[in-house]
């Protein structure tokens, strides 16, 4: 099933320490608080990023959860990676290989899991219910 | 073996080329041989460098005299010498040509033949066997190697100091004339990266290599070294080393092969597994370090392939040097500690309250027949079965680590 609403994909700087932080956030608060967002954060050009840039994420991921939107985050780059890694962050997020995968990921209705149901040929019904199969059709 | 029959030369790093198959291996952002620009041979493994405990294992065989040399600028660098302050390694400009002088003079000294080292790789082939091999065909210099190639060592007479610069002079791979190398099927480590480092590490801890760790083992399988305090809440799992002078603040948990080594800190709260923490490095509050090699502002992830410069001192700093530096920060931060204690202790003790255990059916004023000790916080730290005890019963307790 697909959704009307767009999906915002946000390239991250190069650099998110305080500084960078600070703006970046002042940068996206109005998409964060608009109604129901749907935000994709692009990892790919992170070069460097320190607990300052971790704060932020999960400040933006705060603000998004109010709005009853959702936050993922695409093409993680090593160093990103290994620093949300380090400060357990990753496991907050949903974190896509490629913006496109974060970005398809929100057409789907159901969560991850359950479309994993849904791949393995096991009948959604059995498990989600009929409304649930109807959807995953 | 009588005294100076033999003497050992070992150069630390110094290999000018970096051999293709190895580059694909090598973790992103990092290079051949090196962590944080610091040659692998220089870093500590389970309490002392692996240069170390190369000339350790040389002595043990009966080698009395050991020279090391390295041309590593960092060498120099205070934080690169062992815990118990010896260093290793002597350092020179141009590495190989101060190996060469120093073949020179252990030939003035009598010495019959001498072993060449680089390290590089990391063998524990055996000596004597070594040398007997040798004798037995009469070769001028014999190379070591194993299924893999050359492993960057030879033993060469004295008498011979052409075919001893020929070999200096070719990186410890090739003999000035044709000669059978010695094929050893000992243990071997590349040491090309911090994978190998962690490698080593990890195998020292399960006696797969001939590397003891350098502590005292307070129960089996966990060694700590002199001085380091390890915090009554922190929990360390065997196999683990956690080095001299080194702390593990509360809550810590050091686990699957983890070494951290002397002077390190690993602060509140922090997981490490399967993880080494070089000397001097300080591992922030509630981190989660795992597959992973850190220190000197630099952490290279195993499963990634990546060596990531971690600028934040708050996740991965650097712990001084210098006792009395590190004791005046101490008591800084301590002085800067209290007050705010203190205040936080003024401000809470009006507020301090204890929730009413549950009334019992038809006492409406159950809260008033609270005992007045019950309001006093428990001194005793609390067990994971306290813990628990505080959840309501719809809660589950998830055992991840011990009983964390």
């Amino acid at each position: 099933m697909g959704t009307s609403r767009p999906v915002i994909v946000k390239r991250m700087p190069d650099r998110i320490n305080l500084q960078q932080s600070r703006e970046f956030l002042r940068e996206v608060q109005p998409l964060l608080r608009s109604d129901r967002p749907q935000v994709v954060f692009d990892f790919s050009a992170v070069r460097r990023m320190d607990a300052a840039g971790v704060d932020m994420l999960l400040e933006c991921m705060s603000e998004v959860m109010k709005h009853d939107g959702d936050l993922k985050l695409a093409a993680l780059s090593p160093q990103a990676g290994v620093v949300l890694e380090l400060t357990r962050a990753d496991r907050l997020f949903e974190v896509y290989d490629t913006i496109s995968d974060a970005v398809r990921s929100f057409s789907g209705f159901l969560p991850n899991a359950m479309r994993h149901y849904a791949e393995w040929g096991v009948p959604a019904a059995a498990s989600a219910g009929d409304s649930s199969s109807k959807l995953a059709a | 073996m009588g005294a100076m029959e033999l003497a050992a030369i070992i150069v630390v790093g110094a290999r000018q080329e970096e051999p293709e198959a190895a580059a694909k291996h090598q973790p992103a952002g990092a290079g051949f041989e090196t962590f944080a620009g610091i040659p692998l041979p220089l870093l500590d493994v389970v309490g002392k460098s692996v240069a170390h405990h190369v000339a350790d294992r040389l002595r043990r065989a009966g080698v009395e005299a050991v020279t090391a040399l390295t041309d590593d600028a960092l060498y120099q660098d205070t934080a690169l010498r062992d815990g118990d302050g010896q260093a290793a390694c002597r350092r020179t400009a141009d590495v190989w040509r101060a190996a060469e002088d120093a073949f020179s003079s252990y030939a003035d000294e009598g010495v019959d033949q001498v072993l060449l080292l680089r390290l590089g790789p990391y063998a524990e082939f055996e000596l004597e066997d070594f040398l007997r091999f040798h004798q037995e065909h009469r070769q001028t210099a014999t190379l070591l190697c194993d299924k893999n190639g050359p492993l960057d060592a030879a033993v060469v007479q004295a008498a011979r100091r052409n075919d001893a610069a020929f070999l200096l002079r070719n990186g410890l791979r090739a003999t000035r004339l044709p000669s059978e190398p010695y094929l050893t099927r000992a243990y071997v480590n590349p040491l090309e990266n911090a994978h190998d480092l962690r490698r080593l590490a990890q195998d020292a801890l399960l006696m797969r290599c001939e590397i003891r760790p350098h502590g005292r083992e307070l129960k089996p399988g966990v060694w700590v070294g002199e001085r380091a305090r390890i915090h009554r809440s922190a929990r360390v799992l065997a196999p683990a080393f956690v080095g001299a002078h080194s702390k593990l603040r509360a809550a810590s948990v050091v686990t699957r092969c983890s070494v951290v080594e002397h002077h390190a800190e690993v602060d509140c709260g922090t997981v490490l597994e399967d993880t080494s923490i070089l000397p001097y490095t300080y591992v922030g509050t509630g981190l989660d370090a795992a597959h992973a090699v850190a220190g000197f502002g630099k952490i290279c992830h195993l499963r990634r392939r990546a060596e990531v410069e971690i600028a934040d001192p708050r996740l991965l700093g650097t712990v001084a040097v210098s006792a009395t530096w590190r004791m005046m920060k101490n008591a800084a931060s301590l002085a800067a500690y209290l007050p705010v204690q203190a205040v936080r202790g003024l401000a809470s003790a009006g507020r301090r309250t204890q929730p009413a255990p549950p009334s019992p059916p038809g006492d409406v004023l159950g809260s008033s027949r609270q005992h007045p000790a019950e309001l006093e916080p428990s001194p005793e730290p609390l067990s994971a079965s306290n813990e628990a005890a505080q959840f309501a019963g719809d809660f589950a307790v998830v055992r991840r680590y011990g009983n964390e």
